[in-house]
Formats: structure tokens, C-alpha cells, sequence
């Protein structure tokens, strides 16, 4: 009978439009926000040279200077593209066979006389030259970042926030969906001043340059007499002071104590990518970010509608004078609903993993076949479970579809911030809006882990309620099916 | 003739069928915004985000459920034969929300700006409006053309969502939630579009009533 009734529902949800707006929806997402790469992109990170040429290869290409982070577009003329060339042929005659890690021939110092040689014919100020080829490298070819694991570095760039929030008066707070300025009172700046103190007793003097005979840099002679633990429940209570969701408290503090990567960092960071995360687990975990959104909401507007649209069609009394209990009824509604959202997942994911395979094929890369579709099934089906149950029992608690699609949307925008490290157990959503590493995932890993499993859980003890709410409503009290309420009166 | 009395009658009994479940859940997404936000000391960027990506919402769940009132619970045979043209009555209906829409949107503006908020009162009101009204008809129309609310409802939704995701990237000079860019330009064609969309759906009800 549950197996029947999952195929009947099938059957109708397959000849629904919403389940093929649906369908739309995730597509859409997946093309604007995942955006699976090309199979001839360049992964990992590449060093100064090697962007300089390929940016001179692109420019000679071209026939302009063009930076959108930098605001240039320039055309050149035929005399300026052939300085062009000829600085590419001084630094690889043969050209390049491999962009990221082909050989020049020419050590670093020459490549910067050649650079500062070609800044000067093609009349200056150009971000070929000296000062302006640093902000382009650091716009265009950013080695990411990675959070200050010293203790004392830590500590001073809190200490510099601190100052500055100080006396700006004004602190940057972020809650539930918005970041905002909020302007601070009297009481919460001699809060902060008083952490200040507490880190360091000559320390806001040092940094507004009070103290007599001090210097702007005598900010690097601040010392802390608090150990690290005593720093925590500083700035732990600071956030607390100032109401709670600023860049002090823990949820928000990892995202600014960054530093930047150097080139070596970086391509140490790719190689443990590759060779711990086989790049598709990494990227895998970013589609089931992007995807996961849709997860959260869309799936609710056939969830809603699924056990009312027998009272739209006037069969309801039939269906509650039929013989069928109510948890298969309901179960078998829900396992089809399901099974048709989740199958969109899959096909993104089959989509994917083909896209990695094409790149693995160019670039000679070991991937793990099986990360798009472990990653949906770990990170989205708890999503997709939830939404669905969640939809069904305020629909049918409500006895209108429409109740729960506002609900729903509540909950779910609550949950989509931040973009990364919040998993509590109100978050149904899992956001891992980046590409990291293996390691950088494993802080997470457990705590992901133990939200799923919560989640899972609360999604079947969702539609178990749904089944009683149902069952009541019916007027009946054939909950269970018919063999197992038999077993159990005997 | 009608006098003016019917048309209060009429404006009531509309408002009374038209705006129930929905109304409710509008109302108690605009009610539950001072918990969700703090509406303290607000600036026009901290408005506008609270507008356009939530406030909105009230518009979709409001308007789209105007559309085929009459066919979900099978009177419209009885509705589409009365001396009263139909037309006249769903444009009543279309009044009615448009006016509760920009009442509640008014009431958390209001509310914002009493307690210190620092924002154009009436450039991020009907902002916000011409966005939850936009939305709403494009629910509406849905509903019309397909008979089905949950179509209506989710294709307002995923406009609205392809919308804030891509910020205008698609949709250019048309971009609906231009005040998260600090723009009103935008709105001018959305409020244009609004014209038509309403012209279109009152059309399309008279003939198929």
C-alpha cells in the first residue's frame, strides 16, 4: 500500500508545473551563483610572473589596457602593442607551455627592468610600472587569506580595532540579516576603553601618542599583561556590553583576524587541496552551500499544498474513509515529495561531477568521483527534509498552504547568515560559502556533522506530529497501519 | 444606481473575502518586524535592506491571493453573473490590497523614523512599496493565467530571490530592489511595469468573466 501510494504521488508530482518551477529555480541557481568553472581554467595560485605574462598576453591580445578593479581602459596602438610583445619575448622567447609553472628566461630582477622599461615607452603611469603594478597584483591576483595563528598578533589587531572603533564612536554590529554602524553611547565607549586598559594599562596613550615622547610607531611596543585565555573572556564580555553580534564575539571574530597568504602559502594551501580534498570536495562543498539555499524555501510551495490539495479537490472524505492509515498516507507523501526535490539535486550534482571530470582530464588531476553526490546528500537532503516536513505540518496545522511560506521564509533567511562557522542547531541551512582546504574544513566538520543529525531527526519527528494532526482531523484513530495496530492490541 | 453606501458595502465585504489568511500572515510578518530588526537608529542602507528584502515579501503573500478568489470556492458562476460587472469588483479587491500594503509599510517606517532613524521617509516608502507591489502582481497575474495560488506564489518568489541574488546583473535598468543599490531611478520603470501588470490582469479577468 506505502509503496503504491509513494508511485501515485509520484506520478502526480511529475505532471506538476510547480515541481518544474522548481526544477527552473535550482537550475538558475546553479548556473548564476555555482557557475561550475571552464575545463581550461587555472586552478591554484599563481605567482607574479606568471600573472604579469599572462596579463601582457591578454592585453597584446586585445590591443587595450584593461583593469576593471583598477578603473583602466585604454587602447593601444600598433607601435605600444609590439613593446608589448617584445617584453613577452624577453621573458619567455618560446613562450609559455604551461601559464602557471613554465619557465621564463630571465631571473626576477630582469623581469622588473623589463617591466619598468615597458611602464616607460608606453608613456607612464601604467600598471606595468612600479607603484601601480603592486595594486593591480593586489586587486587582481589576491592569494586569499588565513587566520593569524599567533597569539600576539591577534591580540594587537584587536587592541587596533578597539582603538579605532573608540574613537570613531561608532562599531559595526551584525544581526540576523543585516550588518549595520550603530553609534555608540558614552556608556559602551568607557566599556571599551575600560577592555582596553584591562589588555593594557599604557596602551590607548601609546596608540593616541599621549604618552611623552612617543611615536605613531610606538604601537608595536604595546605590551599585553593578560595571557590569551584572559584576552577571550575580555573581549567575549565586550561583545556582550555592546549587545552582542559585533566583531568581538566569537561567531564574528575569525572573519577579521586575517592576514593574507603569500604565493608559497598559497600553493602549499593547493597542493593539500588536491591531494586531501581531490578538488571536487572542495568545490563540492561550495555547490552544497549555493544549493542548499534553494533547499531551504522553494521546496515549501509544494510541501504546503500537499495534503490540502485533497480538501481543494473536495476528496477529502474519501480519502479519510478509506481504509489506508494515515502515517502510510502521509509517510508516502512525504517520501515521494522528497525523493522528486531531492532527484533535482542529483542532477546538478551528476552535472558537476561530469564538468570536474572534463577538468581533471586537462589538467592531469586525481578527483574524487563521488564528492558532488556525498556532499548533497550529507549537506542538502537534511535541508530538503526539513523544509518538506516543515511545510506539511504548518499547512496542516494551519489547514491553508498559505501559513507556511512566510514561516518559512523567516526561518530560512535566519538562517543564511553568515556565509561560513555558524551551525547551531536553529541553522537548517549549512553555509560554507568558500573553496578551503581539507584542514580549514575539518574545524567545522564535526559541528556540520552533528547539525545534520539533529536536523534529520527533527524532519521525521516533524511528519510524525503532521500524521497526528492528520489522523485527528480525520476524526479517526487509525494512525498506524492496519498489521502493526492489530500486533499491538494483542 | 449605486450609491455611495454600496460601495462602502462592497468595499467591506471585499476586503473581508479577499484579505483573510493572507492578510493575517502579511500583518504578522509586518508585526514581527521590530522583533526581528531593531528599528533604532536606522539609516537609509539598514531601511532599505529591511524593505526590500523583507517587507516585500508582504506584497507576494497579500496580492497574489486576490487572483481567482471566486473559482477556488466555486461561486464564480453565481459572481461572473451578477448585474455588477466582475471586473469591478476585482479591481476593488487590487485597491483594497495595494492600499493595506502601503499601510503596513508606512507603519514600520513610521516606527524607524520615531525612534531615531535617519532615512527619507518617503523615498524608501514607496520604494519599498512599488517592490512588494511589483512582486505581488506578478503572483497575481500568475494566478490568473494558471488558476493555481502555489504557482502564483512561487513564481513571485523565485523573481524575487533571482532579484537579490544576482543584484540587478540581469535585469539591468529594471532592477526591482534598487534601493539596496541607493537608486529610485529604477523604480520609475517598476512603477510603469506596475501599470501595465494591473491594466493587463483587469483585462484579462473582464474577459474571462
Amino acid at each position: 500500500m506505502f509503496v503504491r501510494l509513494v508511485g501515485k504521488e509520484l506520478k502526480y508530482l511529475f505532471k506538476s508545473v510547480i515541481f518544474y518551477l522548481l526544477l527552473a529555480v535550482i537550475f538558475l541557481f546553479y548556473i548564476t551563483q555555482f557557475a561550475p568553472p571552464a575545463p581550461d581554467s587555472t586552478f591554484g595560485p599563481v605567482d607574479e610572473m606568471h600573472f604579469i605574462y599572462s596579463k601582457l598576453q591578454s592585453d597584446y591580445e586585445k590591443g587595450m589596457l584593461s583593469s576593471v578593479f583598477l578603473g583602466i581602459s585604454a587602447r593601444l596602438s600598433e607601435e605600444q602593442r609590439q613593446f608589448i610583445k617584445e617584453a613577452m619575448d624577453k621573458m619567455a622567447p618560446e613562450g609559455l607551455e604551461d601559464k602557471r609553472k613554465g619557465e621564463f628566461a630571465v631571473s626576477y630582477e630582469d623581469y622588473l627592468q623589463i617591466m619598468s622599461e615597458l611602464d616607460s615607452k608606453l608613456g607612464g603611469s601604467t600598471y606595468y610600472g612600479d607603484g601601480n603594478r603592486m595594486d593591480l597584483l593586489n586587486t587582481e591576483n589576491r592569494y586569499g587569506y588565513k587566520p593569524i595563528d599567533n597569539p600576539e598578533e591577534e591580540m594587537r589587531k584587536i587592541f587596533a580595532m578597539m582603538y579605532s572603533d573608540y574613537s570613531r564612536g561608532e562599531i559595526a554590529s551584525y544581526k540576523w540579516i543585516m550588518g549595520r554602524t550603530i553609534r555608540l553611547s558614552e556608556e559602551q565607549k568607557s566599556e571599551i576603553r575600560k577592555a582596553m586598559d584591562a589588555m593594557s594599562p599604557d596602551g590607548f596613550e601609546l596608540y593616541s601618542g599621549e604618552l611623552k615622547g612617543a611615536e605613531s610607531s610606538g604601537k608595536k611596543d604595546i605590551t599585553f599583561n593578560v595571557t590569551y585565555e584572559q584576552y577571550l573572556n575580555i573581549v567575549r564580555n565586550l561583545d556582550k556590553k555592546l549587545g552582542g553580534g559585533t566583531n568581538y564575539g566569537d561567531m564574528l571574530r575569525g572573519d577579521i583576524l586575517t592576514t593574507e597568504k603569500t604565493y608559497e602559502e598559497a600553493a602549499a594551501d593547493f597542493k593539500v587541496l588536491l591531494e586531501k580534498d581531490r578538488l571536487t570536495n572542495a568545490y563540492a562543498r561550495e555547490y552544497a552551500d549555493y544549493m542548499g539555499i534553494t533547499a531551504g524555501f522553494f521546496p515549501v510551495f509544494l510541501a504546503a499544498f500537499l495534503l490540502i490539495r485533497d480538501k481543494r479537490s473536495r476528496m477529502h472524505e474519501l480519502i479519510y474513509s478509506r481504509s489506508v492509515s494515515s502515517s502510510a498516507y502521509v509517510w508516502a507523501k512525504y517520501t515521494a515529495l522528497v525523493a522528486v526535490v531531492f532527484l533535482c539535486y542529483l542532477v546538478t550534482a551528476s552535472y558537476s561531477t561530469y564538468v570536474f571530470a572534463r577538468i581533471a582530464a586537462v589538467n592531469g588531476y586525481q578527483i574524487d568521483y563521488l564528492a558532488f553526490y556525498k556532499y548533497a546528500i550529507n549537506w542538502i537532503l537534511p535541508t530538503v527534509l526539513f523544509t518538506v516536513s516543515a511545510g506539511m505540518l504548518m499547512s496542516t496545522l494551519f489547514g491553508n498552504g498559505i501559513a507556511a511560506i512566510p514561516i518559512q521564509f523567516v526561518i530560512w533567511i535566519v538562517s543564511l547568515w553568515p556565509l561560513k562557522g555558524d551551525y547551531r542547531l536553529f541553522k537548517f541551512v549549512i553555509r560554507y560559502n568558500e573553496v578551503s582546504n581539507y584542514n580549514e574544513y575539518m574545524r567545522w566538520a564535526a559541528e556540520i556533522g552533528y547539525n545534520r543529525l539533529f536536523f534529520v531527526f527533527i524532519s521525521l519527528t516533524l511528519v510524525g506530529l503532521t500524521t497526528l494532526i492528520w489522523s485527528w482531523k480525520r476524526g479517526g484513530s487509525n494512525v498506524l497501519p492496519a498489521g502493526f495496530a492489530k500486533r499491538c492490541k494483542a | 444606481m449605486y450609491c455611495p453606501q454600496d460601495l462602502l458595502s462592497a468595499v467591506r465585504h471585499n476586503a473581508r473575502i479577499s484579505l483573510r489568511f493572507n492578510f493575517l500572515a502579511a500583518a504578522a510578518m509586518t508585526l514581527l518586524t521590530p522583533f526581528i530588526f531593531s528599528l533604532k537608529l536606522l539609516t537609509y542602507n539598514d531601511m532599505a535592506k529591511i524593505g526590500e528584502i523583507y517587507l516585500t515579501m508582504t506584497g507576494i503573500i497579500l496580492i497574489s491571493c486576490i487572483g481567482g478568489i471566486d473559482e477556488r470556492v466555486n461561486v464564480h458562476e453565481i459572481s461572473f453573473i451578477k448585474p455588477l460587472a466582475h471586473v469591478y469588483i476585482f479591481a476593488l479587491r487590487m485597491l483594497t490590497a495595494f492600499i493595506v500594503e502601503f499601510i503596513m509599510i508606512a507603519c514600520i517606517m513610521a516606527v524607524a523614523e520615531l525612534n531615531g532613524g535617519d532615512f527619507p521617509f518617503w523615498t524608501v516608502t514607496s520604494g519599498v512599496w512599488i517592490s512588494a507591489v511589483f512582486f505581488g502582481l506578478v503572483g497575481l497575474t500568475v494566478v490568473n493565467i494558471a488558476n493555481d495560488l502555489a504557482q502564483g506564489y512561487i513564481a513571485a518568489f523565485i523573481y524575487f530571490i533571482f532579484e537579490w541574488f544576482t543584484k540587478g546583473k540581469y535585469t539591468g535598468d529594471f532592477f526591482v530592489l534598487s534601493l539596496l543599490n541607493g537608486s529610485f531611478d529604477e523604480k520609475y520603470r517598476i512603477l510603469a511595469v506596475i501599470a501595465a501588470l494591473t491594466f493587463g490582469n483587469i483585462l484579462y479577468v473582464r474577459t474571462k468573466s
